[in-house]
């Protein structure tokens, strides 16, 4: 438990004013090199309007652990498939840019940063469309135990991965190797989590 | 007719359909949301602008916590009993001062952007995204985050509205474990709370440490 005498209560003080200058900081900054580009435009699958609710997704995944797949919205959209590659080399472009920063990668974590960035980045692309129904991206992320090697990986290894959802069916993705392959039974069989 | 006159007409329909041009056609488009999105990440990753440890509190690397006391931790203050995934062993531990500039930081951002709610393509856990995502590919910039933050999207059932957020709905926001301890964040308002006393920690239903 901290303690909390008169000094603590004048650091604090200190440390609010300090914080406010911050503050104040933030709204003059200027503008730094590092830029978060835009994702290419965002390629949806036709027909648009066709957007899979939550119990149509989840029958694609009908292999998947009983309570190992989440979900967070009601209604999806489709990419078209060719995106995915459009999309891949986006992010590879970005981790070029922080990789001198980045030392060493724990379990691969950075796919699940790809996958939470990818997903905001579509949607606020799509956010200010309104011809786009109101639907999220199908971009999410799965942790499974890889049943063969795979890439940088082998069979065994728990690994995160970037899903994607086209008109083709769902995909995985290891955008770090730049692998794709169809998120079939044995790799939702060997799933831990898929989150969407 | 006269050609005077014919001359007029052509001139005042000529202006007609250019005042028309000059209305349909913007003379400078409006800039494009995500233009301005890069402009305000690129503005806030200067150490200046978004520092995300205070050296003169301790110095040195960022301290690291394992995923098992996180969770207990967690499990201690909240009350809930939630199941929490974590694919990392440890994590980076964030300064509360520092939390609370990013905060500050991302909602300013959200509003400079004029990012707004809109149900499924932008809602509660697009926001939570956005909030750990910006953080953390601004952080990239000045610290080595191998293990990432130790912050999570918290999954909860909200029956006391809370941070602008009506009640009786499951909602998501974000759960940041700093040095001294956690706090909450509705990241739709940039409204903040530690643990202790937010009002909905006994029905924390799942926490998404990615």
């Amino acid at each position: 438990m901290q303690l909390r005498g008169p000094m603590n209560r004048l650091r604090e003080l200190i440390r609010a004013g300090i914080g406010l200058g911050v503050i104040a900081s933030v709204m003059t900054a200027q503008e730094l090199p590092l830029q978060i580009a835009p994702v290419p435009p965002v390629a949806l699958a036709e027909p648009v309007w066709d957007t899979p609710n939550l119990e149509q997704v989840f029958a694609s995944f009908s292999e998947c652990p009983e309570g190992s797949v989440k979900f967070d919205d009601l209604y999806y959209l489709r990419l078209q498939h060719g995106y995915i590659a459009a999309l891949v080399a986006w992010h590879q472009a970005i981790e070029t840019q922080v990789r001198p920063h980045v030392a060493g990668v724990e379990g691969g974590i950075r796919n699940a940063r790809a996958a939470r960035l990818m997903r905001v980045m579509v949607g606020l692309r799509l956010r200010d469309n309104p011809a786009v129904p109101n639907a999220a991206p199908l971009i999410g992320r799965v942790t499974l135990v890889l049943p063969s090697d795979w890439g940088r990986n082998a069979a065994g290894d728990v690994v995160d991965l970037v899903l994607f959802g086209t008109e083709q069916g769902f995909f995985v993705a290891d955008v770090l190797a730049g692998g794709i392959r169809p998120y079939d039974a044995t790799l939702q069989r060997a799933t831990r989590l898929l989150r969407i | 007719m006269s050609s005077e006159t014919n001359l007029i007409r052509h001139v005042l329909g000529a202006g007609i359909v250019l005042a028309a041009a000059g209305y349909l056609v913007p003379r400078s488009p409006a800039p494009e949301p995500l233009d301005a999105a890069r402009h305000h990440l690129a503005a806030a990753v200067g150490k200046s602008a978004l520092s995300l440890r205070d050296e003169a509190e301790t110095p040195g690397e960022l301290a690291l916590i394992s995923r098992d006391q996180w969770v207990a931790e967690l499990r201690a203050v909240s009350g809930s009993d939630p199941e929490v995934y974590a694919h990392a062993a440890r994590f980076h531990v964030m300064e509360h001062g520092a939390a609370r500039r990013l905060v500050t930081w991302f909602h300013r951002q959200m509003k400079a952007m004029k990012v707004e709610f809109r149900p499924e393509i932008w809602d509660c856990d697009d926001y939570s995204r956005a909030l750990t995502s910006f953080g953390e590919y601004a952080a990239l910039q000045h610290f080595d985050l191998t293990h990432g933050f130790a912050w999570g999207r918290m999954i909860v059932d909200q029956h006391v509205p809370w941070g602008g957020v009506p009640a009786n709905q499951v909602h998501e926001l974000v759960l940041i474990h700093t040095n001294r301890g956690f706090i909450v964040v509705e990241p739709q308002s940039g409204q903040r709370v530690a643990l202790e006393r937010y009002p909905n920690r006994n029905s924390i239903l799942e926490v998404f440490i990615d």
